[in-house]
């Protein structure tokens, strides 16, 4: 079966590897206890749709909270949707039953955001990488511990440390260990659930280009979740911005650096520091106000115009839908042509011309 | 390529050797009823006398701290019987029903626990409410009515404490296992395909172990205590064959005259239970088990 989806795969390598359309999950809060009506949703996930081709990396950004995780663990079905489409290598995984769903593991991975508990800690190393192969099946035995042995020095560790316990590791270590084991079932696509932003500085970088080498050597596809921008602009080909359960801005990496579209891109943007202290100061910050609103009861319209600065009435009933506004870039604003080009404060003008 | 260097196990080295917190009170308390768990099982070769041999000629003496002779240490009972033999053999009858108890309601209470705390919702509300009930009942009533219909035997007896004790691992393994099952561990074996068996068995199990064993450790002085206390009203192991409880109950006649006949046992069940709660406690700090 893996056969005929990589073979199909190589013969229209266009096509997208992972494609996720108007994908939804809401969790029920507080159901009764007798069964009956949910009380209250939470739109964790509502209607997000993105493409990722062959090789490439998506980055998805926004803050915490936003419901970027909960995209990709609705990927790889550790929640279930309750809509929309996931395909991967063009099958429809979105309602798979889970012997089905083991097949498609072997494509589809993940790295997990904090080493410390992605490791079973009774277990060895070797073990925790073995059990994958155990799991698909692959062949026994000694050539189980020779693939560890691979996959570790592949990941930059020592093959020795196959018998040692993940507690004997330090963070970098131990994510280097995770990637091995996401590895062992030679995987096309790999959920990177922010992979490093529970490590220290200096070893992030060492992991943000343990994944770059192997994306090169082995060809893997990126669904890249993070909150650090600079990161993303590094590692990423395009980026997805979510703001509340849904994509506010997707665009080619260079282009939604250099032009971002949506007000919350720009806010986001405005706020990497800049590390030249006259650039600094010149420079003009967009600071939005308050808190991100509550997915339990998300605000009417446009999601963002509790907090954005341009906001009319329009903002408040319509939603904005997300269009293709130039090639390769798509925005969720109403005004996203009257804000080209505008930084920091609102433009007087705008705000007069809608009143 | 450089391989990153694992962390050196000099850099621990260096570090002064402490001893780490709970390791006395498990060794101690392990050592000591590794002994007495040896000297009773080996008792049928080891024992001084043979346990229901008689010896008219020897009756009533007190053990040797007590002025009795050497070759009595613990003195005899009223028909001449070596208490130390008596003690040894009847230590070998409430270990076992005391080992057999623990390690059936270990094994009923987490799996029960380990079921409802993964799957959750129908699962968790049946086994909590046949917990529930269990515990509403009074179990001694219960172990009487069993013990009274079945008849006591070795076997019955620990069933029947067994029965009444997996309530307490099945809430404790249910609670553990409610903490690990979220951890991001058991995502990235669901992750890779593992299904439940292989996800309760292989991670979820490893992990609450430590729990199950302290909770088993300190329950082993219950269970005897338990034991005792149905030899003591006659519902236990039947004569002759002693056991613990049965021996302090057949003592307390004579309880004036010749002290040691009960006391003898009942130190060793004190000894047993406290060196239990004492290994519990210790593996509890060792292993960090909240």
């Amino acid at each position: 079966m893996m056969n005929v989806h990589l073979m199909h795969n190589n013969s229209a390598s266009n096509r997208p590897v992972l494609e996720v359309a108007n994908l939804k999950k809401h969790f029920v809060i507080g159901k009764s206890f007798f069964g009956g009506k949910p009380l209250t949703k939470l739109k964790a996930v509502d209607g997000v749709s993105f493409a990722i081709g062959a090789g490439k990396t998506l980055g998805l950004v926004g803050e915490s909270g936003c419901g970027k995780s909960t995209v990709g663990k609705t990927i790889l079905r550790l929640y279930n949707p309750t809509e929309g489409s996931i395909r991967v290598l063009d099958q429809e995984i979105s309602a798979l039953k889970p012997k089905a769903m083991r097949d498609v593991r072997r494509s589809l991975q993940m790295i997990f955001q904090d080493p410390y508990a992605s490791l079973d800690p009774q277990m060895t190393v070797g073990r925790i990488i073995s059990e994958a192969l155990e799991i698909h099946g692959l062949p026994k035995g000694q050539s189980h511990a020779s693939r560890v042995k691979e996959l570790l020095s592949l990941v930059g560790l020592d093959p020795v440390v196959a018998n040692r316990r993940p507690k004997e590791f330090s963070g970098g270590q131990r994510q280097r260990i995770g990637i091995a084991r996401a590895l062992a079932v030679e995987p096309k696509v790999l959920v990177c659930d922010e992979p490093i932003s529970a490590l220290d500085v200096s070893i992030q970088a060492q992991v943000i280009n343990l994944l770059q080498r192997l994306q090169d050597e082995l060809g893997l596809t990126y669904l890249f979740i993070a909150h650090d921008l600079g990161v993303v602009r590094h590692f990423s080909d395009r980026v997805a911005v979510m703001y509340l359960g849904g994509i506010v801005e997707i665009a080619d990496r260079d282009r939604l650096y250099a032009d971002p579209l949506h007000p919350y891109t720009k806010a986001l943007l405005s706020a990497i520091p800049v590390p030249d202290p006259d650039v600094e100061q010149q420079r003009r910050r967009i600071l939005l106000r308050g808190e991100l609103p509550s997915p339990l009861n998300p605000p009417l319209g446009c999601r963002f115009h509790t907090r954005c600065p341009f906001a009319t009435d329009r903002c408040r009933e319509e939603v904005p839908a997300l269009v293709a506004v130039a090639p390769g870039q798509e925005v969720a604003c109403h005004y996203w042509q009257e804000l080209r080009g505008v930084e920091g404060r609102p433009n007087q003008s705008i705000l007069e011309t809608e009143k | 390529m450089t391989f990153v260097q694992p962390a050196t196990s000099t850099q621990q080295a260096r570090r002064p050797f402490r001893i780490p917190r709970g390791a006395g009170k498990a060794i101690g308390g392990g050592a000591v009823l590794l002994i007495i768990v040896v000297a009773c099982f080996l008792s049928p070769w080891i024992t001084p006398y043979p346990p229901n041999a008689v010896k008219l000629s020897a009756r009533l003496m007190p053990p040797v701290f007590a002025g009795g002779s050497f070759e009595h240490l613990l003195g005899t009972d009223e028909v001449g019987r070596d208490i130390l033999s008596r003690v040894m053999m009847g230590g070998s009858t409430s270990l076992s029903i005391g080992v057999l108890a623990v390690v059936v309601s270990t094994a009923i209470g987490s799996l029960m626990g380990l079921v409802a705390g993964y799957f959750g919702r129908f699962f968790d509300a049946v086994i909590t409410i046949a917990a529930e009930i269990q515990l509403a009942l009074p179990s001694m009533l219960i172990i009487f009515f069993f013990l009274a219909v079945i008849g006591p035997n070795i076997i019955t007896i620990a069933l029947v404490l067994a029965l009444s004790d997996w309530v307490l691992y099945a809430r404790m393994v249910r609670a553990r296992t409610m903490v690990e099952r979220a951890r991001d561990y058991v995502a990235a074996a669901k992750v890779l395909g593992a299904g439940h068996g292989r996800i309760i068995f292989n991670h979820l199990w490893p992990n609450v172990l430590p729990t199950i064993l302290v909770v088993s450790m300190i329950s082993l002085g219950g269970v005897i205590l338990s034991e005792s206390a149905l030899s003591y009203l006659g519902l236990g192991v039947q004569r002759p064959w002693p056991s613990w409880g049965r021996m302090v109950a057949d003592g307390q006649q004579r309880l004036q005259v010749a002290w040691w006949i009960s006391v003898c046992p009942a130190a060793a069940i004190a000894t047993v239970v406290f060196c239990a709660n004492l290994l519990g406690d210790g593996l509890r700090q060792l292993w960090k088990v909240e």
